[in-house]
């Protein structure tokens, strides 16, 4: 795992959009796996799951018919499975009110439980402990633990790199878009 | 095919539950009739000629607002950019959203022809009209599933989503127009069958050219 870190504006959340292939860079090349970003985009996307600002949902739909519809457009139909991540985060209670009413801490649960049951081989995170309660952020660290255990490269962009101290195992701070130093963590 | 359906039925659910856009289609569309109405001769032939152009005017430009209100829930927290990244396919969103719009739109067509019949004594035969309003209908939900798409993040889209779409548009209008004249005065010299198809080529070919480029407008 790796956190990118850096003041605003450093380049954290455009290097993960290229990464994500939501951007397409303006100069240079990169790859994922060995694939380029730019022209085998399609591929790279079945092998990464994101979760950025914003988090990609629909207000007007609850987080049951959310995850749902996610589950549908993979192919997959796994109702049991999106009930234990809804309880999972806390939302069980909750999982069939329109997300539009949810407090943004909830709204940052329900992005969890979405990176949870898309579970890739890539995982990129862009500063995923905003808005969470202190219940949250063990539940982020937690999860992140699991990917990373079950042998998912993780990037993660974040204002508060002592959160992921424990997991992380590199360090890299962006000043204008450039690596300034690397550091070794745990 | 599984994923066409689940979206279609999420856009379906969305219109039901946000009904916003669905009335603006309604009011505007009724609001620029009565205005047509009050304007001009008042002979039966007047009153009619007028109301088909206001009907199928007011009924494009409801849509503008319908179309908007629809994106709004795709941008407003990055859903369909979020799904698009995990690999679901443009042409399924076009496609299911077209059709959810189509569905939309021609029940807001529906609901304005009693208002079309009261203002104007437009009365075209039943299953003609309903013919006419299917195929206008279908004709305008895909380019306005389009263009919608690519204005859609701008914060002017209200604006700018009627005054580049018009200009696209403006044969299909004066087809479904022709058409309703046509079906609500007779049609001696036999041109409805003509006007229909050419109405059924425009839709045709919204419906292939716009879902091909869909992909290239929202990623």
């Amino acid at each position: 795992m790796a956190l990118l870190t850096g003041s605003n504006g450093s380049g954290k959340t455009t290097l993960i959009g290229c990464l994500s292939t939501s951007l397409v860079p303006d100069y240079g090349s990169g790859s994922v796996d060995g694939l380029d970003l730019v022209v085998d985009r399609d591929q790279i996307r079945k092998k990464i799951a994101t979760l950025t600002h914003p988090a990609g949902f629909y207000g007007g739909l609850s987080p049951r018919e959310n995850l749902r519809l996610t589950d549908t457009l993979l192919g997959l139909q796994r109702h049991s499975l999106i009930d234990s991540l809804l309880d999972r985060v806390g939302l069980a209670a909750r999982k069939d009110i329109a997300l539009d009413a949810f407090s943004s801490g909830m709204k940052q649960r329900f992005a969890l439980a979405r990176l949870a049951l898309v579970r890739r081989e890539f995982i990129l995170l862009d500063e995923p402990e905003t808005h969470l309660d202190s219940q949250g952020l063990r539940l982020l660290t937690e999860m992140i633990a699991e990917w990373k255990s079950a042998g998912a490269a993780i990037v993660c962009a974040t204002h508060a790199p002592e959160r992921f101290r424990d997991v992380a195992s590199q360090q890299i701070r962006l000043i204008s878009g450039r690596p300034e130093e690397t550091e070794a963590g745990a | 095919m599984n994923a066409f359906r689940a979206i279609l039925v999420k856009d379906l659910r969305l219109l039901a539950r946000r009904r916003g856009g669905f009335l603006s289609t309604f009011a505007v569309g009724a609001i620029i009739m009565l205005m047509a109405s009050l304007s001009g001769e008042a002979s039966p032939e007047s009153l009619a000629r007028r109301g088909a152009s206001a009907f199928w005017m007011g009924l494009f430009l409801g849509s503008t607002l319908l179309l908007s209100d629809s994106f709004e829930a795709e941008h407003k927290d990055g859903a369909q950019r979020a799904l698009i990244l995990l690999g679901a396919s443009p042409t399924a969103f076009f496609y299911a959203k077209a059709l959810a719009n189509f569905v939309a739109l021609l029940t807001a067509g529906l609901l304005l022809t009693p208002v079309a019949v009261a203002l104007f004594g437009l009365a075209p035969s039943p299953l003609g009209g309903l013919g006419v309003l299917i195929l206008g209908t279908l004709s305008l939900s895909a380019p306005g599933t389009l263009f919608t798409a690519l204005v859609s993040e701008s914060d002017k889209r209200h604006l700018l989503l009627p005054v580049i779409m018009f200009p696209l548009v403006v044969p299909v209008l004066v087809t479904v127009v022709q058409s309703t004249l046509l079906l609500t005065f007779g049609d001696p010299m036999g041109q409805t069958g003509a006007w229909m198809a050419l109405l059924g080529v425009f839709a045709l070919l919204h419906w292939l050219l716009d879902g091909a480029l869909y992909g290239r407008a929202v990623d």
